[in-house]
């Protein structure tokens, strides 16, 4: 008797036992393409067996739990993983765009103006009382003034962007945080009464890798169940319910956003801000360098123009005007020879310790190699030439440490799978276990149920 | 244990795969439709920064073609020119000499006189030529003409016109002064003729008049070396300017050769990489189309 209500109450927990089991197969096969799901698989455990004099007669089955497949060292992983690569395709997007600045076309551009501009010397060397090349040598100047504005309006545009786009990622990463400081509070709760909290922890664990991504941070899951994110050095993004809030202030010279943690400045090792960082750094480095190239040309140009004569044999005046320093963004042919031609300098009297004219010693400038810009030595061409080469080399590295960093990615997401995945094959072979499981509990109970009716009838 | 291998693994690597491969094709299809390996400085930075010091120099070496150019043309004018001016002496040299003789009578000295001032006058303009606007004689002295209608030498000094032709090298001068032609430390060819005409017509005296021809013989045999140094410094820079221009030409085809050579894409090779690339992605496509089968198509 007590063997057929034990046997209906084994039965009847086989079949939920079985029917949940179902149920989370059938909830992983739903998620097979949801990005950061992790595998649950349902833990059954014997039910504890009841003493009836020297036999232990078993209760049947219980669920222990529901256990979600993952990996905290390989997500941990993953996220410093994604930290590098944002930081390096933050890096590359936003240089893309100088090498193509700084280039210009083949008949536009820095370099066609520099040898168009010493070219028109050239010919006045050859020529040297020609009023029409000398307005030729202004315009060829002008154009060059131009090219070097335009070619550093463009790359300081670039700059700006990249510092645009650092204050849209501290919104963004504001938003973020907010939301894991709030799953964090969820979790625990959940966790603390006894639940499971599955779906918001790989929820919480995609957002931990977005924010990865942007700030290169790390997490720390506490005990009871909250994580804590930080930065690189140790500054404490996220702690519990808290999300400190990342702001911008406006740093001299040329106010671009320095990111701040509740106020106090931040450092970045990893993730885009580490890469927007870097670019602009090396814009600005650009941007250094194009403005001591204009300020050379107009320095040497000057000094061999002031030392000669003009048409009419009067001493020469300065050819740029250097009112103000000149940079790359303000170099300009001085407006008086825009207004009298005349005044341009050939000299055709040749220096007494040089075989040259000084139309022709202006013209040999683009070749002369004893310029200096910064760290950079040879002649204004090699000098332009190294810019240009530079900023394609930086481009170059980030790509290609992309490429690898891709790999090393798709790897830790693979080893992640490999453990957190869902395989159709798999959870079809659970279905049908499950499945044959619960035919069987149901014939078991239509066998203890046919023996009671045996028992009662036998009663009547 | 085995390694599992959850359905999302294909799925990546097929994306990945494909992506790395369409990225190929598609960098190689910019090679071939530009024409260029290099169509941005991150596709190879040193190849980048020697195409443009290339580029600089080739355009340095047109330029230098250009100055050599006119740099011929003034010296050809100049040549020209003392050609015709060492003709004008030979005839004067055979005047005097008639003039000189005993036998010639003072109506015959008379109409030499003229003809003398006539090819004085004929010299002035060959000392005062222009072309394109400068004077051929005047070196870096242009706002006046060498010599004025009286036959005065401008007071502006004046030196050689150089030219650099070549990178690198000195500049070479495209011309002569005029003072150093038709005239020397004593004395300028305008005035010995003008004086030669007077002796010819007879100042009265005779013996003076004798002198003063015999003296303009003299002179004019220097203004006839001054003329042939000058005539063979011209044609020697001619010559120069020649080779060079001949040279720079060379040099010309040699930078576009290296340019080409670093910049250009080798179509061969380009092609059939692309094909290569294209058949890899199409087998790429080919087995992820065979679609996967799990389990639960072959659960009833």
């Amino acid at each position: 008797m007590s063997l057929n209500f034990s046997a209906f109450e084994i039965g009847r927990r086989a079949l939920n036992a079985n029917q949940f089991a179902i149920g989370v197969t059938g909830q992983n096969i739903a998620n097979v393409n949801t990005q950061g799901y992790s595998r649950k698989s349902v833990q059954f455990a014997e039910g504890a067996p009841n003493s009836i004099g020297r036999f232990s007669i078993g209760t049947g089955v219980t669920i222990q739990g529901v256990q979600a497949f993952r990996d905290s060292f390989i997500e941990s992983r993953i996220q410093a993983e994604t930290g590098i690569s944002g930081r390096l395709t933050a890096r590359r997007d936003a240089l893309a765009p100088v090498q193509i600045a700084l280039q210009g076309t083949e008949t536009s551009g820095l370099q066609n103006s520099l040898t168009s501009f010493f070219g028109a010397f050239r010919d006045l060397e050859a020529n040297p009382n020609s009023l029409p090349l000398r307005s030729i040598a202004v315009q060829k100047g002008a154009q060059l003034s131009s090219a070097f504005q335009t070619t550093h309006g463009q790359v300081e545009d670039i700059r700006t962007g990249i510092d645009e786009q650092v204050r849209a990622n501290i919104d963004e990463v504001n938003g973020l945080t907010e939301t894991i400081a709030d799953l964090n509070v969820r979790i625990r709760s959940a966790e603390n009464s006894g639940g499971d909290a599955n779906g918001l922890r790989d929820k919480r664990t995609e957002i931990v890798n977005q924010v990865a991504e942007i700030t290169g941070s790390h997490s720390f899951e506490n005990a009871d169940g909250t994580i804590t994110l930080t930065i690189g050095e140790g500054r404490t993004l996220v702690a519990g319910e808290t999300a400190f809030q990342l702001g911008a202030t406006n740093t001299p010279p040329f106010g671009f956003a320095s990111v701040t943690i509740d106020g106090n400045p931040a450092q970045f090792d990893s993730g885009s801000f580490k890469g927007l960082q870097e670019a602009i750094t090396e814009t600005t480095a650009q941007i250094d360098a194009l403005d001591g190239l204009a300020e050379q040309v107009a320095t040497r140009v000057n000094a061999l123009h002031t030392g000669g004569t003009d048409l009419d044999g009067n001493a020469g005046v300065e050819f740029f005007d250097t009112s103000l320093p000149v940079t790359a963004e303000n170099i300009s042919v001085n407006g008086a020879l825009t207004a009298d031609p005349r005044l341009v300098v050939a000299s055709p009297i040749p220096q007494p310790d040089q075989s040259g004219t000084v139309a022709g010693q202006i013209a040999n400038l683009l070749t002369d190699t004893n310029t200096t810009v910064g760290s950079r030595a040879g002649s204004f061409s090699s000098i332009y030439g190294s810019i240009v080469s530079e900023a394609g080399e930086q481009i170059r590295l980030a790509e290609s440490g992309l490429q690898t960093q891709g790999v090393i990615l798709e790897q830790a997401i693979a080893q992640r799978e490999a453990i957190s995945g869902v395989s159709l094959d798999e959870e079809a072979i659970n279905l049908l276990q499950y499945q044959k499981a619960y035919e069987a509990a149901a014939r078991f109970l239509r066998v203890a149920d046919e023996m009671t009716n045996t028992i009662l009838s036998l009663a009547q | 244990m085995a390694f599992r291998i959850p359905d999302s693994i294909s799925q990546r690597n097929f994306l990945s795969n494909a992506g790395t491969q369409q990225f190929r094709v598609s960098s190689l299809q910019e090679q071939i439709v530009s024409g260029k390996r290099i169509n941005r400085a991150s596709d190879d930075p040193g190849g980048t920064e020697a195409v443009i010091s290339l580029r600089t120099s080739q355009s340095e070496i047109d330029q230098f073609a250009r100055n050599a150019d006119t740099a011929s043309r003034k010296l050809t004018a100049a040549d020209d020119t003392l050609s015709g001016y060492r003709n004008v002496l030979d005839r004067i040299r055979t005047l005097f000499a008639q003039g000189i003789s005993d036998t010639t009578t003072d109506e015959a000295r008379g109409f030499i006189a003229v003809e003398i001032e006539a090819l004085r006058t004929s010299i002035l303009r060959i000392a005062n030529t222009e072309q394109n606007g400068e004077f051929i004689f005047g070196g870096t002295r242009q706002d006046t003409p060498p010599f004025d209608s009286s036959g005065t030498l401008s007071a502006t000094p004046a030196t050689f016109q150089f030219v650099q032709i070549e990178p690198g090298a000195d500049a070479l001068a495209v011309g002569v002064t005029a003072d150093t032609i038709f005239t020397d430390a004593t004395a300028n060819i305008f005035d010995d003729l003008t004086d030669a005409a007077a002796a010819l017509r007879g100042t009265g005296d005779p013996v003076a008049d004798h002198a003063a021809l015999q003296t303009a013989i003299d002179r004019v045999d220097v203004y006839t070396d001054l003329a042939t140094v000058a005539h063979s410094f011209v044609g020697v820079n001619s010559e120069i300017t020649d080779i060079v221009k001949d040279r720079l030409v060379d040099t010309n085809i040699s930078y576009s050769a290296q340019i080409s050579a670093i910049e250009d894409t080798d179509f061969t090779e380009a092609v059939f990489d692309l094909s290569k690339a294209q058949q890899s992605l199409e087998a790429i496509y080919q087995l992820a189309a065979t679609s996967r089968r799990s389990l639960i198509d072959f659960l009833g």
